[in-house]
């Protein structure tokens, strides 16, 4: 029984001081929902996101999330270089959190996704919860300005919005969700596509990652509504590492396979936006 | 009678609970309660919770639990608990069924879970699984229903600070479920408890629940409160 509790505490130092920060997954730590979503509005405020506009109707959407950089940034690496490869119409790309492993710094990431910048498109994301172990807000903060925002795209013919919200610490937080109604009021009325991303996915259909956790039930509800009520096309989420495609209420939900390195099915998504959106999946080994 | 309504609003502060006071109880018990609670989602609200509780025999007692709140949720629940005594304590098992709408978000949930559980006078603690099928009732043309895992675990520990059929008793523990809610397996919810017999047949409940968003592999933060205050009768 000694040697249990023994190797019960050990694993716990482990995991608390490598990987996950065991402290802040039981009691509150640094900046709650509320305070990041203001941080984050004090910065649209100040560098609102030009629209995007597209010379075609359809253009494509490259989707990863869930990459953790410790030491390896293979996967990273061959994403950023199939992105700025494609000779399509292909934007942007979204990044659903995660970023990073650990007390890891941002810093690896921007130097691997800065190819991104330099071919003229860019990659938007959002905070997922292992960006905010140890207080890294402030850092994700310092290093992306935002992860709560609304981008548009005008083509020729359409006008789509994205929509992107902050959930890496399992909830909206009540001026996130005011937020989001507003925007989706005042925004996506006349919208062709309406796509929301975040980090934490809203069903937890299968166990097939055994410990992510996932929004109160309520605020799922309550989400879940709120995008039927506004008729969001699709909304994107990681946290889960497992490809998951799930329709309820007219609404798409799609969790995406985790980019990590060693991930036995790892990849990446493009979406096809057009009178529709069409997701196709592409592993990266 | 004053030191009667201190306990009381200290009960309040603290909580109460019929499912502990019936342990060992041998009497049809029925309680109503009054609710109060916040959460992040359903800002303030209010409730009425009716619990009915029956010991139809020595190895079998049932529990019928109905519950409306002002935040567009009715829910009613019904459990069934074979159980056998132990030397210390007993065992049983807990085969329950929850409908729950939320009518306000046009979603209508029923839970299905069985446990078995180890209770006696000062802890008592229960493990099972619980599924989930998730109605659409809005109407819309695609995706009326989502079923979620299997394997969803259901858990309860539970402690009393006195033995089960003292006068008044406190306690608390933690949970993913209660009599209205199945949460996920990583959403516990923490709460007190406790009764306070005003005579043999009448006691006064009270109970708190806190949620916390985010616990276990996100970052925790405050999510809500819920908060009950009630009366039992003993037939």
């Amino acid at each position: 029984m000694k040697n249990c509790f023994n190797i019960l505490v050990i694993a716990l130092c482990i995991i608390s001081c490598d990987k996950y920060y065991f402290a802040g997954m039981i009691a509150p730590s640094g900046a709650d929902a509320d305070g990041r979503f203001g941080q984050s509005m004090e910065y649209n405020a100040a560098h609102p996101i030009p629209t995007i506009h597209t010379d075609s109707d359809d253009y494509g959407v490259y989707v990863m999330t869930d990459c953790h950089l410790e030491d390896e940034t293979q996967n990273l690496d061959k994403f950023v270089n199939i992105f700025i490869q494609d000779e399509g119409t292909v934007p942007f790309a979204l990044c659903l959190g995660d970023l990073v492993n650990g007390e890891k710094p941002f810093d690896t990431f921007i130097s691997h996704t800065a190819a991104i910048q330099e071919s003229g498109r860019r990659i938007f994301l959002t905070a997922g919860n292992h960006d905010l172990y140890w207080g890294r807000w402030k850092d994700f903060q310092k290093s992306f300005g935002t992860s709560t925002y609304c981008f548009e795209v005008i083509t020729p013919s359409a006008r789509d919005i994205f929509i992107c919200v902050e959930s890496g610490g399992g909830t909206l937080g009540a001026r996130q969700r005011e937020w989001l109604e507003e925007t989706l009021k005042s925004e996506c009325s006349d919208c062709r596509n309406i796509v929301v991303f975040t980090h934490t996915h809203f069903f937890m259909k299968e166990m097939s990652q055994g410990h992510t956790s996932n929004f109160p039930l309520e605020e799922a509800y309550d989400l879940t509504d709120l995008f039927r009520k506004y008729g969001v096309n699709l909304v994107l989420s990681g946290h889960d590492h497992h490809r998951e495609q799930t329709i309820f209420k007219g609404v798409e939900y799609i969790i995406i396979d985790a980019l990590e390195y060693g991930q036995k099915d790892a990849g990446y998504a493009i979406l096809s936006m057009g009178d529709g959106i069409r997701t196709e999946f592409f592993p990266i080994n | 009678m004053k030191i009667r309504i201190t306990v009381f609003i200290l009960f309040l502060l603290t909580g109460v609970n019929l499912g502990a006071q019936t342990y060992g109880s041998d009497k049809y018990t029925v309680a109503a309660y009054v609710d109060y609670g916040y959460n992040s989602t359903w800002k303030n609200f209010g409730g009425l919770d009716v619990r009915g509780f029956f010991p139809l025999s020595n190895h079998f007692e049932m529990m019928a639990n109905a519950e409306i709140l002002s935040s567009g949720v009715f829910a009613a629940s019904l459990t069934a608990r074979p159980k056998f005594k132990l030397r210390v304590g007993e065992i049983f098992i807990d085969a329950s069924a929850l409908c729950r709408d939320l009518f306000k978000y046009k979603v209508m949930e029923l839970t299905l879970a069985a446990s078995a559980g180890y209770r006696m006078d000062y802890i008592s603690a229960q493990l099972g699984l619980s599924y989930r099928g998730i109605f659409d009732t809005s109407n819309a043309s695609e995706g009326n229903y989502v079923g979620e895992t299997l394997l969803n675990l259901a858990y309860r520990v539970a402690f009393q600070v006195r033995p089960v059929k003292c006068r008044w008793n406190v306690g608390g523990g933690i949970s993913n479920f209660d009599e209205y809610e199945y949460e996920r397996m990583w959403q516990p919810m923490f709460f007190i408890d406790g009764h306070f017999d005003l005579n043999e047949k009448l006691s006064l409940l009270a109970s708190i629940k806190f949620k916390q968003a985010g616990m276990f592999h996100q970052i925790a933060s405050f999510y809500g409160i819920e908060t009950k205050a009630g009366v039992s009768y003993k037939f």
